[in-house]
Order: C-alpha cells, then structure tokens, then sequence
C-alpha cells in the first residue's frame, strides 16, 4: 500500500482496446459503490469487460462480491470479465475468492 | 519476536479514510515486526474485514484496533461499540451477509468472535495469525 495520506481513495478511468476500467486506489465497502456505478454503466452498452487492477492496491470482501456480481451479470449475456492483476494483496484476495473458477472469468497478470 | 515487544493499540474514528487508516496501521506495524509477505497480507485483509464492520456497520464509527505480540504470533484484537446482528440481514441490498466473516475465518488461523448484545454492547473480533510453525513435543 503506497498511496500517500491525499490521494483519493479510489481512481477509475475508461480503457479502449480492450474496452474496461482501469482502478487504482484501494477498493473498500465504503469505495465499491463508486466502481459500482461506472462498472453498471459498461454492463448497459454490453459487450466483454476488462478491469484493469495492477495499480490497486486493496481489494476486501466487498470489491470481491462486486467481482463476482459483475461476472455474473455478464455471463448471462454470454460476455466474459478479464482481470488484469496485480500486487500482492490484491492476487490474495482474488486467489481465495478463486475468481478464475467462473467460467466466464480470465485472471491474467501483467 | 520478542514476546509482547511490539504490542500497541489505535482507535480509528469516522469512515472511509479512518477505514484506510486503520489498514495502513496494520500494514505498518506488519512491517515493523518483520512479517513474512503472505502472513502480513493475510492479517491485513482480515483485520481489514472487522475494522470495515466496526467502522461501517456497528452504529458506531468506531473501532479499536490492539496488536499484540506472542511468541508463536500475532494476535490483533478489533473492538467496536455496537451490538452484533441478532439476525441475518437478506434484505439488505447488495450485501452477501457473513461474507466479511467468512473471509476472516479463512484467512485467520484462530478466530474469536465475541458478541456485543443489547445488554453488554462491544463486539471484540480476535484475529491470529501465525509465524512459526510449532510442532509441539509430548512428554514421555
């Protein structure tokens, strides 16, 4: 965890190519909604979804359920979610959560 | 470690950046006792999950957080105010209840949950974690 005491806590901004988000920051229960909320906007112009988090540098429970919701919402339009990890911690918790075993889910590291 | 050398505490007030706050203190004293990689990450993540409940879903906006040093580990005791849910909380949208929970529990290899009530509010959530691998030996 790098991030100074002024940073915000969370930063996302579009990717082209492939077509996602890329997070940095540390994703807590109190941040999630904001990914949230920019992750529902990328579902509703359908398509697959990249999540870009080699600079996040914290992921808890709740970033884990957002996960898993939106790999499921889109595997019910035949998409797939690719997550590009990530440091230590991150890989940990994405490593428990055992995100790649959904089958519409891609772990790549960078 | 040398028992009981590196014991502190903290409270944390407020939310988001307290929440952050609280994490960054565990990191720090991880790394200030020289913990292994994974085992740091680990007490990081968990101890992350009770301070988000304290500071989040307590009432309270409060969480104590008390490191603690043992010679086969480390201890991290997270205390908040308020009274543990007397139920399970379905309706509550977006919330997979218990997952926080669960995800201590796997991370820890001791968990102690005691309850705040109605009567005796203060949820304590003790988290160990390991450093050494203790066989223990058996007298003869």
């Amino acid at each position: 965890m790098t991030m100074e005491r002024g940073d915000p806590l969370l930063r996302i901004e579009p990717t082209e190519a492939p077509g996602g988000l890329a997070v940095r920051g540390e994703l807590d229960c109190f941040t999630v909604d904001q990914l949230a909320l920019a992750v529902q906007a990328l579902l509703d112009s359908g398509g697959d979804l990249t999540l870009d988090l080699s600079e996040l540098s914290f992921l808890d429970a709740s970033g884990i359920r957002l996960l898993v919701r939106t790999a499921d919402t889109l595997r019910s339009h035949d998409a797939l979610l690719t997550v590009i990890g990530s440091r230590s911690i991150v890989h940990r918790a994405l490593n428990i959560a055992q995100l790649d075993r959904l089958p519409n889910v891609r772990v790549t590291h960078p | 470690l040398r028992w009981g050398s590196g014991d502190d505490q903290r409270a944390f007030r407020g939310g988001a950046a307290a929440l952050r706050e609280a994490r960054h203190y565990v990191r720090d004293r991880a790394d200030a006792a020289g913990l292994e990689g994974r085992i740091a990450d680990d007490l990081v993540l968990a101890v992350a999950e009770a301070c988000a409940n304290a500071l989040r879903h307590s009432g309270h906006s409060e969480a104590i957080v008390r490191w603690k040093e043992h010679p086969e580990g480390i201890e991290v005791e997270v205390e908040d105010r308020g009274v543990f849910p007397p139920q399970l909380r379905l309706h509550e949208p977006d919330s997979t209840p218990g997952f926080g929970l669960h995800l201590m529990t796997i991370l820890a290899d001791e968990f102690c949950l005691q309850k705040g009530t109605a009567q005796r509010p203060g949820t304590v959530v003790r988290i160990h974690k390991r450093t050494v691998d203790v066989v223990r030996q058996t007298e003869a």
